[in-house]
């Protein structure tokens, strides 16, 4: 047998059943007319031919609103970016803003840090227990 | 059951596309003409679709489902392309929209949606193919969608590439490499399944 496309005989060798080609006409037509009727339908009806219209409206306005606020948003965080870290240091050393005010708005677990030695352990750390001792004397000089 | 041999039938009595396009603009003669051009386009329209989705109901309500988009559709049909080339692209859309909803709907990889469609070939009743035309059918089911259509196209419609670049927005160039890639690809397939 050939493997050659050009050697095999083009064939169509699917069937359809009989008249089918005869009938398909006025079945698309009913159809077509049916589906038209149901959309001109829809339309006619005053509280969906005036209410889709204002609905978009009313969503393009909050998408709008929405996009808007966004990019006032970013654009907020952006500018912050661009100023320089020693400038934000010396506005806030000449402002009236106190320490503790600025603690109070700075949200510690949004703080990344890391610590010099990577294992330096808080809990069990030898310095900690030495401060402790320190702290203990000092307070109990002081209520002498 | 009758047996078409050739799909690309048209009636000789026919309108011509642009006697067509005036009566279906005009409400009083739409209908009529709305029915001349299913009559004109149906049977090429049918067999691009059958041979991409092998069964005849899923033909069968795809053809009806493109036509009622022609129709709906008609008035914003501007006369930069043919109208056979407009008609042809909605029905291109139409089956591959088929064939990726089939492969969402079951999660189906590519490769399953070939075993359907494969499957569907070996037991359905409508067909009438010797062995290699069998497996030629087969090997076509191999290929992807795309490429499939663009065979169907060229080898069984014997459109243009210039015709087929207009309906599948590909350039010729494209076109012809993904042609000539199905061919060997086809006939490579062909060459394994007859030494079995």
């Amino acid at each position: 047998m050939n493997r050659k496309l050009d050697k095999i005989e083009k064939k169509n060798i699917y069937k359809v059943p009989d008249d089918y080609f005869n009938t398909l006409p006025g079945i698309i037509q009913s159809k077509a007319l049916e589906e038209s009727k149901k959309s001109s339908i829809a339309w006619s009806i005053p509280v969906i031919k005036y209410a889709v219209p204002a609905l978009l409206v009313v969503i393009l306005a909050g998408y709008y609103a929405f996009v808007n606020e966004q990019e006032q948003l970013k654009s907020a965080v952006e500018l912050l970016s661009e100023v320089e870290t020693d400038e934000l240091v010396e506005y806030l050393a000449y402002s009236e803003i106190t320490t503790e005010e600025i603690l109070e708005i700075v949200e510690l677990n949004e703080i990344d840090f890391e610590f010099e030695n990577e294992e330096t352990d808080l809990l069990n750390d030898s310095d900690l227990d030495d401060l402790e001792y320190v702290l203990d004397e000092f307070s109990e000089n002081n209520e002498l | 059951m009758r047996l078409i041999v050739k799909g690309l039938e048209q009636s000789t009595t026919s309108l011509e596309d642009k006697e067509l396009l005036e009566k279906l603009r005009n409400e009083e003669t739409r209908n009529f003409a709305f029915n001349q051009l299913v009559r004109k386009y149906q049977e090429r329209i049918y067999w691009h679709i059958r041979k991409m989705v092998i069964d005849h109901d899923d033909a069968d309500d795809i053809v009806q489902d493109v036509f009622v988009k022609v129709y709906k559709a008609i008035g914003k049909f501007r006369e930069d392309a043919q109208l056979f080339t407009w008609i042809y692209r909605i029905a291109t859309n139409e089956c591959l929209t088929f064939l990726n909803k089939k492969k969402r709907r079951f999660f189906l990889p590519i490769g399953d949606v070939e075993a359907e469609l494969n499957n569907k070939l070996a037991t359905s009743s409508d067909l009438d193919g010797d062995q290699i035309q069998m497996k030629l059918q087969k090997a076509l089911l191999k290929l992807p969608a795309k490429q499939r259509l663009v065979f169907n196209m060229k080898y069984y419609d014997e459109m243009k590439y210039e015709e087929i670049s207009e309906i599948t927005n590909t350039s010729v160039g494209a076109l012809k490499a993904s042609y000539h890639h199905a061919v060997k690809k086809i006939e490579d397939l062909l060459k394994m399944e007859l030494n079995h």
